[in-house]
């Protein structure tokens, strides 16, 4: 792949480059900001004295989320739920994408208009949270893994990279030969969209990350609440004030915009190393799809 | 299985007429191990969505959770009249679509244009090091985000003293009180935290060309403005129209929570959205079934606008959700 | 068909779920499905009662262990895993044999949780909400409450008495429909009425060589002073004379100088709302002139929330405020126990331009925190007891400070916290360590004693607390009274609008983003957004509670 480059491209590759450089800071200034408070000492950040690089240099805040043995329950659990949930994910909404792909499915239009609906008609919170009661999932794993177990709008784009990126062609002939729709799913679709399937392994597996809703609403067992919850509270809980003319908790207020900011990289990291662990699926979707053209 | 199968085979056609149905029938049959596939998701979309819509009848009642939805008494369309007849109804109005609408100008494209920037990255180093950071603002949270841009645009903030220094403001400008700032606080911060983000699907649809074409295109002398017009985009088309119609099918939903983290009073003629009314209005007063009345009316309009935009990819684009 | 059956095994997976649960005794979930709660027992013929029934206010309460089902928001005053970590608790199951299995909703405030408790509509046997005053009668009248009239007359004697000894609270209590839903925190000392008052900088009055200020001139006078003064010293003029997070902590600082207030007050008998009146514009002209003069915080409108308040007072840049004394006046105290001179002084209300002084930032003795019963309780007559056991002399030693010989000792009558509290050997500080003893009486469903904050507030509050209760006016303060279904369903909506419309148009005027020459506007708009018959049903409101 040799290009005769002209002026124009040259200077559009340098314009481009310039850009996503600068973009680039932008995008990653406000991360760094929220490491470097992270470290820094509650009056520096408080005056503003921060903006570079750390003042007042001490891991106290990692300290005092840490010393809290909920942080590593919760921790655990979270990585169940990411786990577990995004697994139940990919199958269903696989199951769900492939078939819909298929032109040749009767009343598939049907179906679709049938999915996309609940994208925008829903029974809202009330009824949603009685359901799940009376299903029996109130105040057990289930109920983080189930009522989501599909994103309409995932399975909406999976469906269109089958029907955009798999040929015709290429499931017919393999009908010919007799192989099953199983098999096909399997060892021919599947292989070909890498790059779908690590997109919505990370799509799923954010949404289970950083999900703490469900959990507020349907887990009032404390030993099974994920990690973003406790985070939430501890935030949120240490700006009470003496509103009712208790005593309060004034004393965590000095440390709790640190906290906050560690608290926030400690919730991030995790899913900041995925990423580019899946970015390599990309790549070889790709090469993947050259070769079996 | 095929006992099955045959017994209904019988009883089908004499129930429809002949002929085409015949052949849709036989399509049915062929494809019975893609129905099954279908099973266990059709299932979850009944279970978990269809079986707790009849609870939007609240939206004509007066809720009282301990009278159950059933026994709540009927009140027809006194939420909907509550809500129209609103003081504030016209210009949360026009105050959702002019946001809605920004960022669907703005915003959407965005996304695109940094996956084809991306795209045309020859260093792939440089390449994925770029795309890796451009999705980490999406990762902080709302309050964070919140907390930091009300931090920068303070009077004495790092936006202010940055414009004072280079002298483009002779006097510092109290962004987050000012009505004509707020959209574009709004907006701008939101590309900025999900541009990255969005641009993963885009990335991936890219990643799905054939690069056989573009080997194809430079023998035969395009240059690469031509190969992004007749390839790149042509190639991810279908991806850009599925979004954009669902992006249109939202366009009455701008997110309440952080229109209530950056707006205040003094900027309610611009920010006050729908959804931040409801929120102020039916959550925070547990008023859930004015709330369900508003979901309803925002449904309806968000389902119709998906419905035309729908009809009309399927006619113009030949890509359509249905 | 398949939905069916699913149906079927869901409430299969329920049932056995419930059974499991209790099995294990961990009866927390006795309120799920399976287990169908029975009609409430009436209070004269309850279904256990045995010969050997002990008489109302007998302890224990009852022989046989007895495990009730409370659902309570861990916030403010919450330590630990669990209430039952606190030691008041523990020695309170001791000693009634009723254990309570703590049902903790999480979420920012509570307001969440406790919204979504009720929306379910099954609730655990006994339900403790911060803001129980209003909640209470709202949820009683739907029946989700029991109805305590009757319970009370039998088997509550300790609370009975002080309802007996108190008129007025009885009046604040009962709804327009003559019912009590709820056992509320009680304030019945002046003390524990004090909520914000105005704190300044001692210190800098001193280096400034001005007067605590007394009347509306005064605070102008000082606040122009600090913004002028630098009395931080360096050199820079970046104090914020007079700091706020919200209108609402403004206006109900300085509004009652102007005889006028946040929103509804009483004036001879007949209620008003303050904006519609014209001593609302005075207070807002006054407030603009501090505004355009850069006195009152720039920024009250952005920085709402308290650790904006804390960091301005902690960079030594706050003049003044109105606070709290144990999260503001002691927490910023603490904070800056670094700083040579840091020094607070509460202030009395200021005096208003004619002659009008009055506190506005006050309790009421009926407190907004209480615990309900369930009406599908089957146990309301022994969680009747156990709570009435709140009121009781006991009860409210134990609530307040603890366990006799652990926490506090009894020095000449006087209820003394000991070391253990306040120079804790395993180095809590004094708010951690209290909260391992006790609730606090003005946490819970109990009678506030003045002896607990009077010990852990500082000296200056203390003080502060004195000079303000002495101007608190009931007459003139709108009482803590809920309005009728009717009545709420009919304001409710109008009144949202209004007080949308009230926020931008007040902050508007203060800020100088609107002239007043707009205000006869303003005013006239309230009247067709319907304020008058707003204001008429709040009238009939207060004169029902009046001819209680």
């Amino acid at each position: 792949m040799t290009y005769n480059k002209s002026i124009g491209e040259r200077l559009f590759d340098a314009f481009n480059i310039v850009l996503l450089v600068v973009g680039s800071f932008l995008f990653l200034y406000p991360l760094w900001f929220v490491i470097v408070s992270s470290v820094s000492d509650a009056a520096s950040i408080a005056s503003g004295a921060v903006s570079l690089w750390p003042k007042g240099f001490n891991l106290e805040a990692y300290e005092r989320v840490f010393n809290d043995s909920r942080v590593w329950l919760t921790y655990r659990n979270t990585i169940f739920y990411v786990l577990a949930g995004t697994l139940i994910n990919l199958v269903l909404t696989t199951l769900g994408a492939y078939p819909l792909s298929r032109r040749d499915l009767y009343g598939r239009n049907g179906v679709m208009l049938f999915i996309v609906f609940t994208m925008f008609f829903s029974g809202g919170l009330i009824p949603m949270y009685l359901n799940v009661r009376d299903l029996g999932l109130f105040d057990t794993r289930w109920a983080l893994l189930l009522p989501g177990a599909i994103s309409a709008y995932n399975l909406i784009v999976m469906r269109t990279f089958f029907q955009s990126t798999i040929p015709d062609g290429l499931i017919e002939s393999a009908k010919m030969e007799g192989a099953s729709e199983y098999r096909i799913l399997w060892s021919i679709v599947l292989p070909l969209s890498m790059p779908v399937v690590a997109v919505m392994t990370l799509f799923y597996a954010v949404y289970h990350w950083n999900s703490w809703f469900d959990a507020m609403i349907y887990l009032q067992d404390r030993s099974l609440h994920p990690l973003q919850l406790l985070l939430r509270e501890i935030l949120v809980s240490s700006q009470t004030n003496d509103m009712l003319g208790g005593v309060g908790s004034g004393d965590v207020v000095g440390v709790s915009e640190t906290i906050k900011y560690a608290t926030t990289v400690i919730a991030t990291l995790p899913i900041l190393v995925i990423y580019p662990f899946l970015q390599k699926y990309f790549a070889k979707g790709v090469m993947l799809g050259g070769v079996k053209e | 299985m095929n006992a099955n199968a045959a017994k209904s085979n019988n009883k089908v056609p004499d129930r429809l007429k002949k002929g085409v149905r015949r052949a849709t029938f036989r399509g049915v049959i062929k494809n019975r191990s893609l129905y099954i596939m279908l099973i266990p998701v059709v299932l979850y979309f009944i279970v978990f969505h269809y079986k707790p819509m009849y609870g939007a009848i609240i939206a004509f009642k007066d809720f009282k959770p301990f009278l159950g939805i059933g026994d709540s008494p009927w009140v027809g369309f006194k939420h909907f009249q509550q809500f129209f007849e609103s003081y504030f109804f016209v210009r949360i109005l026009r105050n959702t679509i002019v946001i809605s609408l920004y960022q669907l100008i703005f915003g959407f494209p965005a996304a695109i244009i940094l996956a084809l920037l991306l795209n045309e990255l020859k260093n792939q180093i440089f390449k994925r090091f770029v795309q890796s950071i451009s999705y980490l603002p999406h990762f902080i949270s709302l309050v964070v985000v919140c907390g930091m841009l009300i931090d920068f645009l303070q009077p004495d903030g790092i936006i202010n003293r940055s414009l004072l220094a280079i002298g483009v403001i002779g006097e510092p400008i109290n962004f987050m009180i000012l009505p004509e700032w707020f959209r574009i606080i709004f907006v701008g911060s939101g590309i900025w935290q999900s541009v990255g983000w969005s641009s993963i699907i885009f990335l991936a649809a890219l990643s799905g060309i054939n690069p056989s074409l573009y080997e194809a295109a430079a023998v035969d002398g395009a240059g690469r403005w031509r190969q992004m017009l007749s390839i790149t985009l042509p190639g991810i088309m279908p991806t850009i129209i599925i979004l954009l119609i669902i992006n249109i099918g939202n366009f009455m939903v701008v997110g309440f929570d952080k229109i209530i983290l950056l707006y205040n009073s003094a900027t309610y003629e611009t920010a006050d959205v729908i959804g931040s009314f409801v929120f102020r209005r039916g959550i925070t007063e547990a008023n859930y079934s004015f709330t369900a009345a508003v979901g309803l009316f925002n449904s309806v309009i968000n389902f119709t606008l998906l419905v035309l935009v729908n009809q009309l990819a399927k006619k113009k684009a030949e890509s359509s959700l249905w | 068909m398949t939905s069916n059956k699913l149906k079927e095994t869901a409430s299969k997976m329920a049932l056995a779920l419930a059974l499991v649960m209790v099995v294990t005794a961990c009866s927390g979930k006795s309120n799920s499905p399976a287990a169908s709660p029975s009609a409430s027992p009436s209070p004269t013929s309850s279904n256990e009662g045995n010969e050997g029934k002990p008489e109302a206010g007998a302890l224990p309460i009852v022989a046989d262990k007895l495990t009730l089902d409370t659902w309570v928001v861990s916030d403010g005053n919450f330590r630990g895993q669990n209430y039952n970590e606190k030691n008041s608790f523990v020695k309170m199951e001791g000693l009634t044999n009723i254990n309570i299995n703590w049902i903790q909703g999480s979420g920012a405030d509570g307001v969440e949780a406790f919204n979504l408790l009720m929306a379910g509509g099954q609730i655990p046997d006994l339900v403790a909400y911060s803001n129980m005053v209003t909640e209470g009668p709202k949820y009683g009248q739907q029946g989700a409450f029991v109805e305590l009239t009757p319970y009370i007359e039998q088997h509550a004697p300790n609370f009975k008495k002080i309802l007996d000894n108190n008129p007025e609270l009885r009046k604040l209590l009962t709804t327009a429909d003559g019912e009590i839903y709820q056992f509320p925190q009680l304030n019945l000392h002046e003390y524990n009425l004090v909520q914000m008052y105005p704190q300044i900088r001692q210190d800098w009055l001193e280096k400034l060589k001005l007067e605590e200020p007394k009347t509306i001139d005064d605070w102008y006078t000082v606040l122009k002073a600090i913004k002028e003064g630098d009395p931080n010293g360096n050199g820079i003029a970046d104090e914020i004379p007079y700091v706020a997070v919200n209108l609402q902590h403004i206006i109900r600082t300085f509004g009652p100088a102007f005889n006028t207030d946040w929103e509804f007050y009483v004036d001879n008998g007949k209620v008003k709302f303050a904006p519609y009146e014209a001593e609302y514009k005075e207070l807002l002209q006054w407030l603009n002139k501090l505004y355009s003069e850069g006195l009152l915080d720039q920024n009250y409108l952005v920085d709402t929330d308290f650790k904006f308040l804390t960091e301005k007072v902690t960079t030594d840049r706050a003049g003044a405020w109105a606070g709290w004394s144990g999260s503001y006046m002691r927490s910023f105290t603490d904070l800056m126990s670094d700083h040579p001179t840091f020094k607070l002084v509460g202030t009395e209300p200021p005096v208003g331009p004619k002659g009008e002084q009055r506190f506005g930032f006050h309790a009421w003795p009926l407190g907004t925190v209480g615990v309900a019963i369930s009406a599908k309780s089957k146990h309301i007559e022994e969680a009747v007891k156990w709570l009435d056991f709140q009121y009781s002399e006991e009860g409210i030693m134990l609530n307040n400070f603890g366990e006799e010989g652990v926490s506090y000792e009894m020095v000449d009558g006087y209820p003394k916290f000991t070391d253990a509290v306040f120079n804790n050997p395993e180095g809590l500080n004094s708010t951690e360590s209290l909260l391992s003893y006790t609730i606090g009486g003005g946490m819970w469903s109990t009678v506030a004693d003045e002896r607990y904050l009077e010990q852990y507030d500082m000296e200056e509050a203390i003080e502060a607390k004195q000079k303000v209760g002495k101007y608190i006016n009931f007459d003139k303060a709108f009482p803590p009274i809920t309005l009728t279904t009717q009545q709420n369903d009919k304001v409710a909506s109008l009144l949202a609008d209004i007080r949308t419309y009230r926020d931008e148009y007040a902050n508007g005027f203060v800020m100088g983003n609107r002239s007043f020459d707009e205000y006869d506007r303003f005013v006239q708009q309230l009247k067709q957004m319907k304020i008058e018959e707003i204001i008429a049903v709040y009238q009939e409101a207060y004169d029902n509670y009046l001819g209680k």
